[in-house]
């Protein structure tokens, strides 16, 4: 088959993924509504009737369709990033670093790591991709220092093989490396549990997807309480 | 200011799930009109000129407020909107999507055909009932309507 073929079926499958996407998650609102709305219903006009256990019952009721709406957001956070075209022009990811560091702080207020970013970091990328990108890295070092003191966010570049390679680094709580193997970029896998961190780890399975669309890689290393370094390159464009 | 409770409300949406919760809502903001259900596109048409089962009514009745869900069996939301601005004698009425679409498109389309305003349906029930409040406090209480005094 000839790669523009290819690259055409490419396009098209993952056209038609988001729009599956799309089109479940849509579809799911509404029995949820019904789910949350109900259940609520029961609990307020049946109040007398119910006892503790009851109540508590139709709380988890509610929580069950609060989870699954979480999961559907997730869905449609990872389809509707990949869905538009790219714009791909020189892009100051410094600047971009600043902003979306300023946006992610703003989020935690007992928490403010210091963060370092180094100046004029300059790459070929589609701005709004890359700013959704940043943010979930940003926010993901911003959560995992949170429990540690004398917290520290670095944003830099090195050259590795001759080609740019930029990072996110924090000293946070790390992870496994040895979990990490498929787990780190697949949608919804997380690695820490509920207690420790909220969330629901679709973050990092779009930020793969947003380099995959550049072309470019995604990694990373960690050491558990040594902190993580997320690193990436942008693809010739 | 004042919510005049003979007017009524026109409720335009399929999923029985959602009137009923609709209604709730309602009823726990004291919102005390009558709703009309129109459980199809064809059905609000019928009811609003007056026609197939409604066709004793009263034309010049004209509901004080539309919540028009968009995607409905027979005749969609859109098209109903059409329909009503087309019509000189309904062109003014208040119309409000309340929708779970998620499209962009749908914003743009429901605006370009003139509808008043724009709401998505939340789902948690709390913030639904806050969002239905919200609306009866507008459109019914703040709200003056293109023939009132």
């Amino acid at each position: 088959m000839k790669e523009t073929d290819c690259r055409r079926m490419i396009d098209e499958l993952n056209r038609e993924l988001d729009q599956l996407l799309y089109a479940i998650s849509h579809d799911l609102r509404a029995p949820l509504r019904a789910i949350d709305g109900f259940s609520q219903a029961v609990l307020e006009d049946y109040s007398d009737v119910l006892d503790d256990t009851g109540r508590d019952y139709l709380e988890r009721v509610r929580g069950g369709g609060r989870q699954v709406n979480s999961y559907i957001d997730g869905l449609l956070l990872i389809s509707r990033e990949s869905r538009g075209e790219m714009d791909v022009e020189e892009v100051n990811l410094s600047s971009l670093a600043h902003e979306m560091g300023a946006l992610v702080a703003a989020r935690y207020e007992d928490h403010a790591p210091e963060f370092r970013v180094a100046e004029n970091i300059i790459a070929r990328a589609d701005r709004r991709l890359m700013r959704f990108f940043l943010e979930k890295l940003l926010d993901n070092a911003w959560k995992f220092t949170n429990p540690v003191r004398g917290a520290c966010v670095e944003f830099d570049q090195i050259e590795q093989d001759g080609k740019q390679v930029v990072f996110v680094r924090d000293n946070g709580v790390g992870f496994d490396m040895h979990y990490a193997k498929e787990r780190l970029f697949g949608a919804f896998q997380r690695m820490h549990s509920d207690d420790d961190f909220e969330g629901i780890g679709v973050g990092l399975a779009t930020a793969k997807r947003i380099i995959n669309r550049h072309g470019g890689q995604l990694w990373a290393e960690s050491e558990t309480d040594r902190g993580t370094t997320f690193f990436f390159s942008l693809g010739e464009e | 200011m004042f919510n005049d409770t003979s007017k009524t409300i026109l409720l335009v949406e399929d999923n029985p799930d959602d009137v009923a919760l609709t209604l709730r809502a309602f009823k726990k903001n004291n919102i005390m009109n009558t709703v009309v259900i129109a459980k199809d596109g064809a059905e609000a048409l019928d009811y609003i000129y007056c026609k197939g089962d409604h066709v004793d009514r009263d034309i010049a009745d004209t509901p004080q407020m539309i919540l028009l869900d968009l995607k409905l069996p027979k005749v969609n939301g859109l098209e109903v909107l059409k329909a009503i601005r087309d019509d000189e004698r309904t062109r003014l009425l208040p119309v409000i999507i309340l929708t779970s679409s998620n499209e962009q498109q749908d914003l743009l389309d429901g605006y370009s055909l003139g509808a008043n305003s724009y709401i998505r349906k939340p789902v948690d029930f709390d913030q639904f009932t806050e969002a239905v409040r919200q609306l009866g406090l507008y459109w019914l209480v703040l709200n003056i309507g293109p023939d009132e005094a």
